[in-house]
């Protein structure tokens, strides 16, 4: 619930921030981060912000999985060893339920960079749309050399 | 329009970022068990198709304790034969000419926890004609 909370007013804030800023562009960012950066002209910003968040969502989803199968196999070992009757058995799956948790412990902190490195990223899309200036009318310059024609683009970074 | 459709689908996807960040429950605190000491100095003489085990057992640590015999068995691994109150084993009606391994441990009845397992002694058990 205080997760819900949370992503509501960030996402009210953002959305805000967004509308106050003239929309445009800004809401393919909104969407998600890098869309609104290709939209406006922007390739390689746009690109390298949508890379982030993918790596970002990708080891996120990852980091997901790991984590509920050593829940799982935590949970697991805590049932055995707690119906343990063999002193063996008990110590054994002990041994098992610690090294679990702490896999959990690890995995558990990764999601939570993960989540702050999706969210970051997506923040930064935002801000970027919202405070950069709109870029400068690339221009596409045509040349005549003797008998052949040459085009030029100018993409922005 | 298309302000609330872009607002619906963040808000789904920060929901899925919240469902990824469940916690998982506290460690139970310690190791809990403390179990009957092993049964000491397992020796086991092979005679007419019957091998008798005999062990020590502290009469400092003997509280209410059950002992379970094991044999352990080319293939099969560690098999459970009895449980009994005293200290030697008497087990019979074996196959001669063959080698028998046992293992023996002590059970604590009050909290049924078994306690360790002596390490595996073998004995030769020879036929009733020999």
């Amino acid at each position: 619930m205080k997760t819900i909370i949370l992503a509501v007013i960030i996402v009210l804030a953002a959305t805000s921030a967004v509308e106050a800023s003239g929309g445009g562009d800004v809401w393919y960012s909104v969407l998600f981060p890098g869309i609104g950066q290709i939209k406006s002209g922007r390739y390689g910003r746009g690109t390298l912000l949508m890379g982030a968040e993918m790596i970002s969502l990708v080891g996120l989803v990852i980091a997901d999985i790991q984590y509920d199968r050593s829940v799982e196999q935590y949970e697991r070992a805590k049932a055995y060893y707690l119906n343990a009757d063999y002193i063996g058995d008990a110590t054994e799956n002990y041994n098992i339920m610690l090294k679990k948790w702490d896999d959990a412990e690890k995995l558990d902190t990764y999601r939570k960079v993960l989540v702050g490195a999706a969210v970051g990223v997506w923040v930064l899309g935002i801000l970027d749309m919202v405070i950069s200036d709109d870029p400068e009318n690339m221009p596409v310059s045509l040349e005549y050399k003797g008998n052949a024609f040459l085009v030029t683009k100018t993409f922005s970074f | 329009m298309k302000r609330n459709y872009i607002v619906t689908a963040v808000l789904v996807g920060f929901i899925f970022l919240g469902a990824c960040t469940k916690e998982h429950k506290d460690l139970p605190a310690g190791f809990r068990y403390e179990p009957p000491p092993t049964p000491e100095d397992l020796e086991v003489d092979g005679s007419a198709e019957t091998a008798t085990l005999t062990w020590n057992y502290p009469e400092e640590s003997r509280g209410p304790v059950q002992f379970r015999v094991y044999t352990e068995l080319e293939f099969y691994g560690l098999l459970y034969i009895d449980t009994t109150e005293d200290t030697f084993y008497i087990h019979s009606q074996l196959i001669g000419n063959n080698w028998y391994c046992y293992k023996v441990s002590a059970v604590d009845t009050v909290i049924g926890l078994e306690g360790w397992r002596t390490d595996t002694v073998c004995e030769f058990v020879p036929s009733a004609s020999d």
